[in-house]
């Protein structure tokens, strides 16, 4: 195979991957951090990590596994400070989030108000419980898994897991109706 | 303890399976688990801003070059100057008498080379002359100039070469030096 064959077939490689997955890491870094532009600097290298290594992924498990738990470390590592200092009011995330001209507005709107919405519910949570959530949810991890993407017990890992949405039933659910 | 983790963990497991069908609820623990898995769930979607094609979004890193550090650059300039230093050294057996610079006619005042020998008999130019023409080159004003500048550039690699041996002589003193003590038994 010649190079430039081969280099075509890796991104579109890449491209496929990015597809299939990219939705699902974003998420996940986009509920941890909070910041669009800095949800999409880790994206960019969770891909660009996970690609580097993509050969020693497939003994481990699925690739959106694999990559929701690289983005997981890239948040620790850069540190939960920038999510604090940016936990918005309602108002305040429509500011941060403007609403698209080229977009339709109202889906802006109200892609907002859920924005908001959901950062002041996750801040009711406990750090762990938000990354037990959002890992299982994205990543699509058993417990297994994710207790040891936590360095938790597995026991207290589900512990974590109930509380969190108990609480967030509590929250989204009883104190709506 | 074992079983109740277990009834936890197969409770957690069907409130937060993928699959949004009723079957996997079995009690109502387990359905009110669900009901703030499926919230969670919706305000996630909702909040998430659309994404044309990620694949526009997110890149194939670039095979990086290989970094050449400082140490490299000046481990290379410093090996180019030791060859530096290395062919003054050489050179310091042609120069002219110092201070001088040879004018064409002392150039050609010298001893004309001497014809090539024959193939049985092997000639070797005195690294003096290596400078000068060979019996085969045919003298003229173009030549003489050649000379003159080979001469020159010769007698600046010289004075360069002067004014940085005096370290090596320095040295070399001092190890003569040591060595003369060595011998006298005074070291």
């Amino acid at each position: 195979m010649t190079r430039p064959a081969q280099d075509t077939n890796e991104a579109d490689r890449f491209a496929e991957w990015v597809r299939q997955h990219g939705r699902a890491v974003r998420g996940y870094l986009l509920a941890m951090v909070r910041r669009p532009e800095l949800a999409d600097d880790l994206a960019q290298e969770v891909f660009c990590r996970a690609w580097q290594a993509r050969h020693r992924y497939c003994e481990r498990g699925t690739a959106r596994a694999y990559l929701v738990r690289i983005a997981d470390r890239l948040v620790c590592s850069h540190g939960r400070r920038t999510r604090r200092e940016t936990t918005l009011s309602e108002e305040t995330w429509k500011g941060v989030e403007p609403v698209s001209k080229a977009e339709d507005p109202l889906k802006a709107v109200m892609q907002a108000e859920a924005a908001g919405q959901l950062a002041a519910a996750l801040d009711r949570l406990s750090d762990v419980q938000q990354r037990v959530l959002l890992l299982r949810y994205y990543g699509q991890l058993s417990f297994s898994e994710i207790a040891e993407t936590i360095d938790c017990p597995l026991n207290t890992t589900l512990s974590h897991c109930r509380r969190g949405l108990e609480r967030l039933r509590r929250l989204l659910v009883e104190e709506v109706r | 303890m074992n079983d109740e983790m277990n009834e936890l963990r197969r409770r957690l497991e069907a409130a937060t399976a993928r699959d949004e069908t009723s079957e996997n609820v079995s009690d109502a623990e387990t359905s009110s688990l669900r009901q703030g898995w499926l919230a969670l769930g919706r305000l996630l979607d909702a909040a998430e801003a659309p994404l044309s094609d990620p694949a526009d979004r997110w890149t194939l890193p670039v095979a990086r070059r290989p970094h050449v550090g400082r140490l490299t650059v000046v481990m290379l300039v410093a090996a180019s100057l030791l060859v530096a230093l290395a062919g003054a050294w050489l050179l310091r057996d042609t120069r002219p008498a110092p201070g001088l610079a040879p004018s064409p006619d002392q150039i050609a005042s010298q001893e004309k080379p001497k014809p090539v020998e024959a193939p049985d008999r092997p000639a070797v130019p005195p690294p003096r002359r290596a400078a000068l023409a060979t019996a085969q080159l045919q003298w003229d004003d173009s030549l003489d100039e050649q000379l003159v500048s080979a001469a020159q550039a010769m007698m600046s690699v010289q004075q360069s070469w002067d004014s940085s041996a005096g370290g090596f002589d320095y040295v070399r003193y001092g190890l003569e030096q040591a060595e003369d003590d060595l011998q006298d038994g005074k070291l």
